[in-house]
Order: C-alpha cells, then structure tokens, then sequence
C-alpha cells in the first residue's frame, strides 16, 4: 500500500540521511521548500546516483536519467512529489 | 591471523587455512562499493577470524591492488580469478563458504564452493544502471567509460548488464530491511555502499560474520 504524503516524506528523509551522512535530526528540519541539489554540499552529482538508487531499492520504482531535473531534485518537496507520483502510477 | 588481500603472481597469499574450521571467501563488490565498504568487511573478517575461520578477501581483477587495472579488465576475468582462487582454497582441504557482496554474486557460483552466503545482491543491468549514473563523458572515450575516477572497458559494463544472478545450491541471502526484494533476513543497517565517504559499522559486521557462522553450521561444513 502506498504510504501517505507525512510517512513518505519521512521515509525520505530517513533515506537523505542514510545516504548523504547528514544527522537524522537535521534531515527532521526538511520541508517542503528545503532547497536541495545546490544547496545541500552533501548532494553532489555522485550522491545523486547513489541516492537515485537507493530510492529505487526502498520504493519498489525506477527512476529513468530523463526523470532527474531541477524539479525533481531541487527541493526537498520536489522529491517527495515525484516518488509520490512515481507510487501512485 | 589468516587473512590475506594481497595477490601474488594472480593469487592471494595464504598460510595455515588447512588448520581452521573452514575457509570464507570473501567476495568484495566492485569499483567504488568496494571502498566504502572494506572497512566493515574488514571488521567481520577479523571478527570470523576470532571464531577459528580462515578468511581470504582477495582484490578481484580490476579492482583495488591487483595488478589488471579496470581500463583492462573483462569480464571473463573476474570469474576465471574467482574460481582459481576456489580451486586454490579447496586444495587446503578446507570446506570453502563464499560470502559475495552486491555486484560480486554475480561471479559466486563456483564448483568448489561448499556453500553460498550473500550481502544485498543485484542484477547486473541494474548495478551497471547506478554505474553509469556517475560516469562523466567529458572524461569518457568510445570504449571506456570514465565513472569514479577511473576508466572501465565498455565491453565490461555491456557484458556485466547482461549477467543474470546465478542460482548456487546451498545459498542464504541478507539484505537491509529497507530493501524491498526477496531475501532469506533482512537487517536494519545503514547502506554502506551509497555513502559519500567509506564508513565502518561495527554492529553489521558482527552480525553478517555471526550470519555467516551460523550458515555453516547449517550447510554442515562448520
């Protein structure tokens, strides 16, 4: 069953946490407009991909290389939005 | 302490495995997962070791500090080192428990291995997908690909997408628990392999090592 919007935004943090090494309590400060890639030093391009796989593995999706754009990954909301659309196909 | 990850003219050293119990063979994942992850394959080999287990964790062709660079190695390379490296264990006469680790399960089938045991296991079209997500073309030439500062032959990767995982006999397969595929147990760890910086985690490594004992006891090589 597909998670609610709250619970897959916090998977997600969970998961930018995991991946990026950031404090699980700061990743708890994300919103919707946290800014992302360019703003977070973590998120560089090679933590992209890892994060793009990890996505995969924890949500049962793929994520296509036309897929990953400034909307997808410029905000933490962005993010969410597009595993939320990615589930609910 | 048993525990060798150098090569000599193409195979590990090693001495007294033939007084253990039995023998691990650690199969290390390729490229990058490698780094991030020795640390914490390093901590359970010396945890194995403690319990009376020879452990040989050899760097693979292309890979860490055998001699074949990545720009150079096939992928017939890789299996044919692995089952060399079998061969030469199962000669100790010792039984041989392989532990393959991501992308290496997809060479862990081998003759004259007792038993299998697995870490998060994929595909290969899909390790070579997150491969290719980090290859910079800048850098890249028609038959390498330049991804995590080095050059990986092409052919490589195009053959490495097309292995399936294989279906060894006496096998046990952990994954995390975030990882929604099918496995034997699933663990709660952090995933060391996709993280920016080598990491260590003391807590998996005690548990994949009493993971793997266990395993032998139950393959009834232990």
């Amino acid at each position: 069953m597909q998670p609610d919007r709250p619970a897959l935004s916090d998977d997600i943090r969970s998961l930018l946490s995991d991946v990026l090494g950031i404090a699980q309590d700061r990743a708890a400060t994300f919103t919707d407009t946290t800014e992302l890639f360019g703003s977070l030093p973590e998120l560089d391009s090679m933590a992209v991909a890892n994060l793009l796989a990890e996505l995969e593995d924890r949500m049962g999706i793929i994520v296509e290389a036309d897929e990953v754009d400034c909307d997808m990954l410029g905000t933490f909301g962005g993010l969410v939005d597009f595993v939320d659309g990615k589930l609910s196909r | 302490m048993n525990f060798e990850t150098r090569w000599l003219a193409g195979l590990p050293a090693f001495s007294n495995l033939a007084d253990q119990r039995f023998i691990v063979l650690i199969l290390q994942p390729l490229f990058e997962e490698a780094n991030r992850m020795r640390r914490t394959l390093a901590l359970m080999a010396r945890t194995l070791d403690r319990q009376g287990v020879g452990v040989v964790m050899a760097d693979l062709p292309g890979m860490g500090e055998h001699p074949l660079g990545a720009n150079q190695v096939g992928i017939s390379d890789i299996g044919t080192a692995s089952n060399l490296l079998c061969d030469a264990l199962t000669s100790q006469g010792r039984p041989v428990l392989v532990a393959g680790f991501r992308a290496a399960c997809l060479f862990d089938s081998l003759p004259g291995a007792s038993a299998n045991w697995r870490f998060s296991p994929e595909p290969g079209d899909r390790l070579v997908r997150t491969l290719l997500r980090t290859e910079i073309p800048e850098e890249s030439t028609e038959a390498h690909a330049f991804i995590n500062g080095q050059l990986v032959s092409r052919a490589f990767l195009d053959d490495m997408a097309r292995l399936p995982l294989p279906n060894p006999a006496c096998l046990r397969t952990l994954r995390l628990a975030t990882d929604r595929a099918e496995a034997d147990h699933h663990v709660e760890a952090s995933p060391l392999w996709r993280h920016a910086e080598p990491g260590e985690d003391p807590a998996l490594a005690e548990l994949l090592a009493g993971d793997i004992l266990n395993w032998a006891v139950t393959c009834g090589i232990s």
